[in-house]
């Protein structure tokens, strides 16, 4: 009997490509894009897998697995979920777990960005006009991107260039707003070595001012870090942004800041984190968890963001022995010795 | 919380309980102190190689544990465990014993290969009469690196012990000046 795939999902283009993988193992597939369908479908017949995507519901992806597990005719069928970032999947042995694609979006931004001489377009967010008057300082400083972003302050607008490029935009209330960027995309700015770069003061006024299209390229700040540690791969280029990793880690940001980032959220269990606090080192998080490139990324960004801090204070006392303790603790545990 | 170790090392009869006896806390399943889930696990865990164990609440966020361990290869797999957050490394051999001295060759290069910690070697029973004579001691000591504190204590004396507790954990302390 040939086996039948189930896909419960909205994206057509992903639902394209699944087809023709499932085609390539002799699954025959069926295609749906709401839970109801679905619900209706696995009543009615059995299946071998079913796949759950972003679909048409508000219904969370684990709970429609719970259901359409529970309301399918036996035999039960395996249920694979396409995990998108904040997606909270609860383990069980009926359900496995993947990464939703980005390829495919990213391969038609990509495109969508060529221009008609076939070469990159320059990315106009903005209204021009409020581009070329935005900055009023030349006072540009040579910088590294991390650098740069790490002592960003709150409301601040900035210009970056290199490479004959330029990226402009400013920062407000926990957002970024790109108005002007002709590099390939505006997360591409992590990949350089050095920039040139400049700040100034946004007040509220100017900002309110702004006459902002609805194309302005707009984002939380900390997501938008964290998208552009993605575009690196290069595990040793990711930890260059940190200046010692071999430093006590922490936690300042409260939980409730940790459990709003999903890149935190889906990397780290957050109450380990912060249990974790100034008794563990960057480095050995990283080790625990074999220098899992998005793990990288989330504990590189969360320095760049300050959520985390590096102890001033070097935690390997001497390079003699092998003990790693804070100054500060090994004083303590002398001096409750001395007076035992 | 933060844990740090020490261990406790040496022949049968070295002196070991007694040395952890001196500065512990009461044992810590009875204590009204609460010991946290991980604590408790990792004590657990290392209570099953080690004779004995030791603990001792330095202020909040800080606790210290003692271990005292026979140095005996079979429970090789546990090391790795209980040497993580370990500071220092205390080995006890009996000053009226050539063999329990003997030993703490054995024992200190066991440890070094495993993890580099600043260590003391401590002759016990020092209030005895039939001690062996230093010179003995030290041809019998031969392998332990010169750098390596050897003192003579009373395992029963809470100074004594505290005294080699220090010279250990000072060892850290002094090279963070050069
Ligand atoms: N007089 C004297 N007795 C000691 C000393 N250290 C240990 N003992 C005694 O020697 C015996 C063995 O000590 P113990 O701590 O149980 O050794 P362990 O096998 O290494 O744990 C016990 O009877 C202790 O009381 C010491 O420094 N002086
Ligand atoms: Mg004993």
């Amino acid at each position: 009997m040939e086996k039948t795939a189930l896909f419960v999902m909205d994206d057509e283009l992903l639902v394209n490509i699944l087809k023709l993988i499932f085609k390539e193992i002799d699954y025959e597939v069926q295609y749906v894009k709401t839970p109801k369908e679905a619900i209706e479908k696995v009543t009615k017949q059995v299946f071998y897998i079913v796949v759950i995507g972003k679909n048409e519901s508000t219904i969370v992806k684990s709970r429609l697995a719970d259901i359409i597990y529970e309301k399918a005719l036996k035999p039960k069928p395996h249920i694979i979920v396409v995990r998108e970032p904040g997606d909270m999947i609860y383990k069980a042995d009926y359900i496995t777990t993947i990464k939703h694609p980005t390829f495919h979006q990213e391969l038609l931004k990509s495109i969508s960005l060529i221009d008609e001489n076939k070469k990159i377009k320059q990315i106009l967010y903005g209204n021009k006009q409020i581009v070329d008057n935005f900055i009023k300082s030349d006072e540009f400083s040579h910088t590294t991107p991390s650098e740069f972003f790490k002592n960003m302050k709150g409301n601040q607008k900035f210009e970056i260039r290199a490479d004959n490029k330029r990226m402009i935009g400013f920062v407000m209330s926990g957002e970024i707003y790109v108005l002007f960027s002709d590099f390939q995309d505006p997360y591409g700015t992590f990949t350089l070595d050095s920039i040139e770069a400049v700040k100034e003061d946004l007040k509220i006024p100017e900002f309110l001012s702004l006459q902002l299209g609805s194309n302005v390229f707009k984002m939380d700040f900390k997501e938008f870090i964290y998208k552009s540690l993605e575009r690196i791969y290069d595990k040793d280029k990711l930890l260059s942004f940190v200046p010692s990793i071999d430093k006590t880690i922490e936690v300042k940001a409260p939980s409730y800041i940790l459990e709003q980032c999903g890149f935190i959220k889906n990397n780290f269990d957050i109450k380990w984190l912060e249990s974790k606090s100034e008794d563990i080192t960057f480095e050995e998080i990283l080790k625990e968890n074999r220098y899992d490139l998005n793990k990288v990324r989330a504990l590189v960004a969360m320095y760049i963001l300050g959520i985390i801090e590096l102890s001033k204070e070097s935690s390997t006392v001497n390079t003699q022995f092998d003990v790693k303790i804070k100054k500060s603790f090994l004083k303590k545990i002398i001096d409750k010795i001395r007076g035992l | 919380m933060a844990v740090f170790k020490i261990i406790i090392t040496g022949s049968f009869n070295a002196g070991k309980t007694e040395f952890i006896k001196q500065i512990s806390e009461i044992a810590p399943i009875t204590t009204d102190k609460p010991v946290s889930e991980k604590e408790m696990r990792d004590i657990k865990a290392l209570t099953t190689v080690a004779m004995d164990f030791g603990r001792l609440t330095v202020d909040n966020d800080l606790v210290l544990h003692i271990y005292a361990t026979p140095g005996q290869e079979r429970f090789n797999f546990i090391y790795p465990i209980l040497l993580k957050n370990a500071i220092a490394l205390i080995i006890l051999g009996d000053i009226t014993d050539r063999e329990s001295i003997k030993e703490i060759n054995k024992y200190y290069h066991d440890f070094y290969k495993l993890k580099k910690l600043p260590a003391v070697v401590a002759l016990t029973k020092i209030d005895k009469p039939e001690k062996l004579s230093d010179d003995e001691i030290n041809s019998l000591l031969s392998e332990v690196p010169n750098y390596v504190p050897i003192i003579k204590i009373n395992a029963t004396d809470k100074e004594d012990v505290k005294k080699t507790l220090l010279f250990a954990l000072e060892q850290l302390e002094e090279e963070q000046i050069v």
